[in-house]
């Protein structure tokens, strides 16, 4: 290409150092290609048939399966219980989360960095694997199901299997590494600095520390929830195991529709809604982000 | 006493950051804290400001007994050496930030702001983003914000270093005649002796987490007490001497560039013993020589325009002497010529071994 086209470059340029600025616009779109090819091929395109599966009903195409959802209160509450459990598992993490985060960015002792492995090596085990650990915990004769009857907030016969609350504890424990491996990496971005700065001017620690840190740490503590909540909402393995079918959530239902019912338009009518709610908080997440910086703090 | 730091000492394991740092400070002085990478100027700042807990000590502001208070509690104004300005805030919004820590008015507070705006040059920046400023501009922010709180004390860490060398000398200049109009009490940290020695009343020398000297600069160049701080601050020609006579407290020094007379005080400079004399290399006197009466030989001259600098070996031992010069005062001087050398006895400081 460059050696075909004719020389405008001044006199004594030479060809070859010549061509590389030219090329130099294009540098972005040939290192964005590969992660765009694979986003296209594995990602839109499924997504895309996924979405026309979900408007054919026999032969035709139709909306049937989304009336369905629409007109049967049970999708209503399996949907609600999926949001519902979205939210809470999102504010368990980020209330646990914060403190361990701030603490390990902050821990100057050369045991940080081990504490931080600690504290997120359960990601190197499976979720299933840590699910089977709840439920041997959350059966009738279990530990913590024994442990809530001993204390009082529950009476005899009572297990935590099969029951939303086992579902929350179990995905909250399997979410919470991620909450403090991205919240980690906000704080350590935030200079320590910021916040000395503001108690030398007056300020309280606990007020320094909202009015800069958790200030500054807005988009973090936002992208971690975002993280925490989609997986919370569309997480298979943990619903799956500890809740069965006494609770049921989206996901739950998309894989039983999928494999016991073999009733696939209406699995993909279902993954779809689930996505759009995933979708809509992620455009709300970019347009609070974008907000960010211009806004004043008020005390 | 404005204020009164005693045996300020921070140890960290077994490591002594800061030792026995004492100083008294009166009201509108300026003390500057000098010295190498290290030496605990950092870890003392922090201190004052209350950053960091000493391990000894005292630190008395105007009378009030500040050792054991949170930094909120202090009324101290502090300058980063990266500045610290609140990304997501304003100029205005920045500086304000302390007279909102105080419940000022919002009237008053305006006010004040703005005047601190017009005063450190920022008129027209009010609203903009730390990030859209320049590093002099951010320096001048970080400052207001440190001033607009009237402090007892402004302690300052490094606030000129990531200033190129004109601006710095220039804010520099203008800090120091805003802390003399406002009357404010102040500490500041720097490695550049040119930077303490220009703005600050008096220079306290720190190495090894230790003072080896305070006074003013004049004191601390003309009179360094220890071998370091002659060494630290400028250039110094050290040269070993012997002790050749001693009468009442006058003793005859037999060195590299001759003999020389000197007075003195204590028991470490008796006959026959091996002492340390100091010259700065301006007051070393430089003649061209014939070649056998000479005392050494030009090594390199290196010319700086206002001065210039020479390296002189002397022929006695490996030792060379740095001479300093006019830049217009070469004639007859060349590298290779053989040199005399000459020093008066007043310019001459003596260090015991
Ligand atoms: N948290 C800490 N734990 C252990 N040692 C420390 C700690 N903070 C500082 N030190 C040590 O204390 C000494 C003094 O440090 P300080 O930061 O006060 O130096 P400084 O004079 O400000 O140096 P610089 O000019 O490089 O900023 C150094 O040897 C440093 O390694
Ligand atoms: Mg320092």
């Amino acid at each position: 290409m460059t050696a075909a086209r004719p020389v405008l470059d001044a006199p004594g340029t030479d060809g070859a150092a010549a061509s590389s600025p030219r090329l130099i616009p294009y540098v972005p779109v040939l290192l964005f290609a590969p992660c765009f090819i694979i986003y296209a091929v594995l990602f839109i395109w499924p997504q895309l048939s996924l979405l026309a599966t979900s408007f054919v009903d026999g032969n035709q195409w139709s909306v049937a399966h989304y009336q369905r959802f629409l007109g049967d209160g049970y999708y209503w509450e399996l949907l609600g219980r999926t949001l519902f459990l979205g939210v809470i598992t999102t504010v368990i993490t980020l209330v646990l989360g914060l403190p361990v985060a701030y603490l390990l960015a902050r821990m100057q002792s050369r045991w940080a960095g081990f504490l931080l492995v600690i504290t997120t090596f359960p990601l190197l085990v499976s979720a299933v694997v840590r699910s089977f650990g709840w439920m041997v915990l959350f059966f009738r004769d279990g530990l913590v199901s024994k442990l809530v009857v001993a204390l009082g907030l529950a009476s005899p016969p009572f297990q935590l299997m099969y029951t939303m609350s086992g579902v929350v504890i179990a995905l909250a424990q399997v979410l919470l590494p991620l909450m403090v491996l991205t919240l980690y990496g906000v704080f350590r971005s935030i200079d320590r600095d910021l916040e000395l700065a503001a108690m030398s001017l007056g300020a309280r620690p606990s007020l320094a520390l909202w009015l800069v840190t958790l200030r500054l740490a807005r988009g973090g503590i936002l992208a971690g929830s975002l993280l925490v909540f989609s997986l919370a909402i569309s997480t298979f393995a943990t619903p799956s195991l500890v809740g069965g079918a006494r609770a049921h959530v989206m996901s739950t239902a998309i894989y039983e529709q999928t494999i016991e019912l073999l009733n696939w338009p209406f699995a993909a009518a279902l993954s779809s809604i689930l996505l759009v709610f995933v979708l809509v908080l992620a455009l709300v997440y970019g347009r609070v982000l974008e907000g960010r910086g211009q806004t004043e703090a008020r005390p | 006493m404005e204020i009164v730091i005693e045996n300020l000492a921070k140890v960290y394991g077994n490591a002594h950051a800061v030792r026995d740092f004492s100083v008294t400070i009166a009201k509108g002085e300026m003390v500057a804290l000098l010295g190498p990478s290290g030496c605990g100027k950092t870890t003392t700042l922090r201190m004052v400001a209350g950053f960091i807990k000493p391990s000894a000590g005292r630190i008395v502001v105007r009378g009030r007994d500040l050792t054991g208070l949170p930094p909120h509690k202090r009324d101290t104004g502090l300058v980063f050496q990266n500045y610290a300005l609140f990304p997501h805030l304003t100029v205005a919004e920045n500086i304000a930030f302390g007279l909102r820590r105080r419940g000022v008015p919002a009237a008053e507070r305006d006010t004040r702001v703005a005047n601190m705006i017009a005063t450190m040059q920022l008129t027209g920046l009010a609203d903009r983003l730390p990030r859209q400023l320049s590093g002099g501009q951010q320096q001048r922010v970080a400052v207001a914000r440190a001033l607009v709180i009237n402090p007892s004390i402004l302690l300052l860490d490094e606030p000129f270093s990531n200033l190129d060398a004109k601006l710095r000398e220039s804010t520099g200049l203008e800090l120091r005649r805003i802390q003399r109009e406002l009357g404010l009490t102040s500490i500041f940290v720097t490695h550049d002796q040119n930077e303490a020695m220009a703005i600050a009343d008096r220079i306290a020398v720190m190495n090894g987490g230790a003072v080896e000297q305070i006074g003013s600069a004049v004191d601390i160049y003309e009179r360094p007490r220890t071998r370091f701080v002659a060494d630290f601050i400028g250039s110094a020609n050290f040269l070993s001497a012997t002790v050749e006579a001693r009468d009442g407290n006058v003793v005859t020094l037999r060195h590299g560039l001759g003999v020389s007379v000197l007075p003195v005080e204590g028991q470490a400079f008796d006959k026959g013993r091996s002492v340390t004399l100091m010259v700065r290399p301006e007051c070393v006197a430089i003649h061209p020589a014939a070649a056998e009466a000479g005392l050494g030989t030009i090594e390199t001259i290196s010319y700086q325009g206002s001065s210039a600098h020479i390296f002189v070996k002397l022929r006695d031992g490996d030792r060379t002497m740095l001479v300093e010069r006019h830049g217009r005062e070469l004639a007859g001087l060349e590298v290779g010529k053989t040199v005399d050398l000459n020093v008066k006895a007043q310019d001459l400081t003596l260090f015991a071994a």
